[in-house]
């Protein structure tokens, strides 16, 4: 598990806000500032923030299908945000997205079968009956009859759609999947369904995932490592459970105390945040949670927290541990 | 569980008209609320929650078949004519929805929006509306209330949007408020933010909530019943505690087990298999039974009554019917 596949340094994609005539660029939203980290080979990342964190930009600049501002990626040696662009689509093999909307993200005119061999075609791999069987056996592996080959996606609900989309991310063998949210469009009783699978997959293909998600007792069953942003930052990262157990920066901590438990019985203390979240367009000075934090001191309106490692493995962007 | 019944719905049945026949969306659902109670109305999409919410303020289309009753304080709700039930609406009834921004006039300002149930059901003077809006934007927590009152819904954020519904519906002092999916589509902080808004209007005015949801971790935290629906059909109703504690319908169970745990060891979840059956293709029996792990003969063939348990707890379901009879 330390076999490093991919690392993030200083990540940044800020989108320019343009106004008038001239189209004259303004100002920027800052939705990834600066984002740090590393991905294990075989481990699963959880990604996990509000919305408008920039938890989703920070998976696609990744994968440059947004074009990141400035930052480095390094996939398996290579640094993705240099790559040419012929160099960059033959890499992308190797990395897979798999989308929240399965409604949106399925071409409603291509049978499933042409779906899942479209990318195949693309990067020029097996012959068209070796395609149409690989097709049919990952249709199989991700609970679906092979059958369903032959039918239009309308034809699926939306668990079974799901279930095309990641058939389709397994087509190339890639050895990293972004997983944008793949749950939280589903009813919990199919939910359950799918993350068993995904599990299920990551063992049998040594896959390593990023998994995005909002729901915060899904990141905790799935990931080994959890990333908490805030307006584009990182707050906190570590083990998963070591993030339940002991989280240190306040954001954190208001976050898990939000969460609602499906126990009657268990009171719990919650840490209401005031206020609402600034707009990644004119962030606050310092550190960016300073204005809603219970513990805020004098330094952290003045200045940026810096990003470090105060336990091993569990990294915190806040002064209160500086 | 004294006292006559603020909301009393009893064998409700709404189909809606298709090229194939009549679809039935709510097949003969029995619930009721007390006055000040908090009930949870839980199941997962197409299980006919929504729709039993909009027939209790008679906001289905003309197309949908209703049949049974809604008694709302002994007053059959269904035989009114528009006229009269436009006096329940707002005034005694009210209802916030799952998305704010859809859910509110993009055109109109907030004070206008807020007063209209005012306008509706209160003689009031424009001075004493604008005092009672006021009012109410700061008793829903929204800071500087003069100047919110003044803008559009789109120059707020998703959580304030949310908190006007909410200072809408309270307009009038309902007895009832029905909340149908109120956080789902926010986040979690400003859900708990909400939710504790919820609470604590409750108390103030002793009103009822029926709280439509399928996050079991908001049933928990808020309710003292909760009723669980699936595919058109109630399956189980009890109190919060012992449904959750003791699951009695393999649905309850199934979806209980199907949630990641927050806390301990984390262990692989055991999934309800199968999907929901669409409306057009209902199964004969039960209609959990395709997909439940207990299913026998008889539950393939006869749908199981809703049969008393315990105090206050009802369950749908042949293997619970076996165990009263014994």
């Amino acid at each position: 598990m330390t076999e490093t596949l991919l690392t993030v340094s200083n990540l940044k994609k800020y989108f320019p806000i343009r106004k008038g005539v001239l189209r004259r660029t303004v100002g920027y939203v800052k939705a990834v500032d600066d984002v740090n980290f590393t991905v294990h080979k075989g481990e699963t990342l959880g990604i996990v923030g509000e919305s408008g964190c920039g938890k989703s930009t920070t998976g696609r600049s990744i994968l440059r299908l947004i074009e990141p501002t400035s930052g480095d990626v390094l996939f398996q040696d290579k640094n993705l945000t240099k790559l040419s662009k012929s160099s960059l689509r033959h890499l992308r093999q190797k990395m897979q997205i798999v989308f929240q909307d399965p409604y949106a993200s399925l071409n409603p005119r291509y049978k499933v079968g042409k779906i899942l061999e479209r990318p195949m075609q693309i990067h020029g791999l097996y012959t068209p009956a070796e395609r149409s069987k690989r097709v049919r056996t990952l249709l199989e592996r991700c609970g679906l009859d092979p059958s369903a080959a032959n039918k239009y996606p309308h034809e699926f609900s939306g668990g079974q759609r799901q279930r095309i989309g990641i058939a389709r991310a397994l087509t190339l063998n890639p050895s990293l999947i972004v997983l944008d949210e793949p749950v939280s469009a589903l009813d919990v009783s199919v939910q359950s369904q799918i993350i068993n699978l995904l599990e299920d997959l990551q063992q049998e293909f040594g896959l390593t995932y990023l998994f995005i998600a909002h729901d915060l007792s899904v990141v905790r069953h799935i990931s080994d490592r959890i990333a908490v942003m805030y307006l584009g930052q990182m707050a906190e990262l570590a083990e998963s459970l070591e993030l339940f157990d002991n989280p240190l920066h306040p954001y954190t901590q208001a976050l898990l105390s939000a969460i609602p438990v499906p126990d009657p019985e268990v009171k719990r203390e919650r840490i209401l945040l005031r206020g609402d979240l600034p707009s990644p367009a004119n962030p606050p000075s310092g550190c960016p949670f300073h204005t809603r934090c219970k513990d805020a001191m004098d330094v952290c309106k003045a200045k940026k927290p810096v990003w470090k490692e105060v336990k091993p493995g569990h990294h915190v962007a806040c002064h209160l541990y500086s | 569980m004294s006292g006559a019944p603020l909301l009393d719905i009893s064998d409700l049945r709404i189909s809606f008209k298709s090229d194939t026949g009549y679809m039935n969306a709510v097949a003969g659902v029995s619930l009721s609320l007390r006055p000040g109670e908090t009930v949870g109305l839980v199941g997962e999409s197409g299980c006919g929650k929504s729709v039993t919410s909009l027939s209790i303020m008679r906001l289905l289309p003309k197309t949908a078949k209703i049949e049974g009753s809604i008694r709302f304080e002994g007053k059959d709700l269904l035989g009114l004519k528009e006229s009269e039930v436009r006096k329940y609406r707002g005034n005694d009834i009210s209802m916030i929805f799952q998305e704010p921004m859809s859910a509110l006039n993009p055109v109109l300002r907030i004070e206008d929006q807020i007063s209209e149930p005012l306008r509706m059901h209160r003689k009031m003077s424009k001075r004493e509306m604008h005092d009672r809006v006021v009012e109410l934007l700061r008793s829903v927590g929204i800071p500087r209330p003069e100047q919110i009152a003044k803008e559009y819904p789109h120059q707020l954020s998703g959580g304030m949007r949310q908190r006007v519904m909410i200072a809408m519906a309270m307009a009038c002092e309902p007895k009832l408020l029905i909340a149908d999916e109120p956080t789902t589509a926010l986040d979690v902080t400003v859900q708990a933010q909400i939710l504790d808004l919820l609470r604590q209007l409750q108390a103030k005015n002793n009103m009822a909530l029926l709280l439509i949801t399928h996050d079991l971790g908001v049933v928990a935290e808020m309710c003292e019943r909760v009723i669980v629906m699936y595919a058109g059909k109630v399956v189980e109703e009890g109190d919060v505690r012992s449904v959750f504690r003791n699951p009695q319908h393999p649905y309850t169970v199934g979806l209980l087990n199907s949630i990641p745990k927050l806390t301990g060891e984390r262990e692989r979840l055991t999934p309800i298999k199968g999907n929901v059956p669409s409306l057009a293709n209902m199964p004969v029996g039960c209609r959990f039974a395709p997909r439940c792990p207990f299913a026998k003969e008889i539950c393939r063939t006869e749908h199981p009554p809703l049969t008393k348990v315990a105090a206050g707890s009802r369950v749908s379901c042949w293997l619970a019917e076996e165990a009263v009879a014994q």
